[in-house]
């Protein structure tokens, strides 16, 4: 089966929502798809600052 | 500005000047609501008056809207004569003037621009018109054009092929010729087209596939000949913000999650949000695309949906 080529999520609802009622949201609407990947570019994992502490710890 | 063709000045002066005002063949009209009107601003260039009329040809409100209708191909002139009276020594007098009455046949649209058109008997719709040298004429009030007063507009209903003349589907306009003449108010045009300024399309939403609520699939189609719109709007319309759903019964706005252009069905998923207090797990949704303006701005133009009834069962 071919997978949906885009979809525009509602990202204000998305961040109000969150990550687990996002996933279960959509599981049955988008069926293997990668909704962690679609999670990840909506509310991106927390990078590692670059701070003054980091840069000495190198 | 409104009427700047340099005529002789007003009050009965017959002199005449090098050149003289002359409607041409009427081809097209947009038609109005009576609070509707193109101001002296909107009228100060053909720039302006271009923008006036684009803006007014998208308004999200249909009472503020213009529906340009163009390409007549003739005119059926039935103006009644002016009424006279004849007294017993032989003068005669008018004693009212009579009435325009005119039949405009038109080729493109056919059926379904008549079907259109007739959404507009019995109201109190008004045309501006304007003629093949780019005139477009109506109503002055003070320094503005507005639609003309009608007795009556009417869509007539279509005659057949006779295998002499092709099918006839045509518009009638009965006015009172003091608009026209006393009241008439023209913009003579030059820089663009007035039929370059397109009505709206009608853009039919329909459920496809297997309903698993609150997840709906549809199609989204054009014109009269219902032209899957996917392939043009695929990426534009994969987008919450471009739909609109609501409880039919309630008017409450429900949360649209997602849309996605979905290349299975030729169409796009949309996702509702059951918990949204507004979603009716057994009752009617209204869902459509967002207003003109909205669709115009993310490069979907020229288009306005028509609502899709859904209904949930239990």
């Amino acid at each position: 089966m071919k997978q949906p080529l885009v979809i525009g999520f509602n990202r204000e609802w998305a961040l109000n929502a969150g990550k687990e009622k996002f996933l279960k949201h959509f599981k049955d609407a988008y069926p293997g798809h990668d909704l962690e990947a679609e999670w990840d570019k909506i509310s991106p994992p927390n990078k590692k600052v670059n701070t003054p502490a980091v840069e000495a710890e190198k | 500005m409104i009427n700047s063709f340099k005529c002789s000045a007003a009050g009965g002066n017959t002199g005449v000047d090098d050149c003289s005002l002359q409607i041409s063949k009427i081809v097209g009209f947009f038609l109005v609501s009576k609070n509707f009107v193109l101001s002296a601003a909107d009228l100060a260039s053909d720039a302006t008056l271009q923008a006036a009329l684009i803006a007014a040809a998208n308004a999200d409100s249909k009472a503020l809207r213009a529906f340009p209708v163009h390409q007549l191909v003739d005119i059926a002139d039935n103006t009644t004569d002016p009424t006279e009276q004849t007294f017993g020594y032989g003068p005669s007098v008018i004693v009212a003037g009579g009435m325009y009455n005119w039949t405009f046949p038109f080729l493109r649209g056919g059926l379904c621009l008549l079907k259109a058109l007739k959404t507009f008997n019995n109201t109190d719709t008004r045309p501006i018109f304007y003629d093949s040298n780019g005139t477009l004429f109506g109503w002055k009030v003070g320094d503005t054009l507005k639609g003309v007063p009608l007795n009556q507009f009417y869509a007539n209903d279509w005659r057949p092929n006779t295998g002499a003349a092709t099918m006839v589907t045509s518009v009638k306009f009965t006015l009172n010729p003091r608009y026209l003449n006393e009241e008439l108010g023209f913009y003579k045009v030059t820089d663009f087209s007035l039929e370059s300024i397109e009505g709206l399309q009608n853009v039919v939403l329909k459920q496809t596939g297997v309903q698993a609520k609150p997840v709906y699939k549809v199609t989204a189609a054009v014109g009269c000949s219902a032209a899957n719109i996917f392939d043009q709007y695929s990426v534009e319309l994969a987008a919450a913000a471009l739909w609109r759903a609501k409880n039919k019964a309630t008017g409450a706005a429900i949360t649209i999650t997602s849309v996605a252009a979905d290349a299975n069905i030729f169409g796009f998923t949309v996702t509702l949000d059951s918990s949204d207090t507004g979603y009716p797990a057994v009752g009617s949704i209204e869902l459509s695309l967002a207003p003109v303006s909205v669709l115009k701005a993310a490069g979907v133009t020229g288009l306005e949906s028509v609502p899709l009834t859904i209904v949930n069962v239990a």
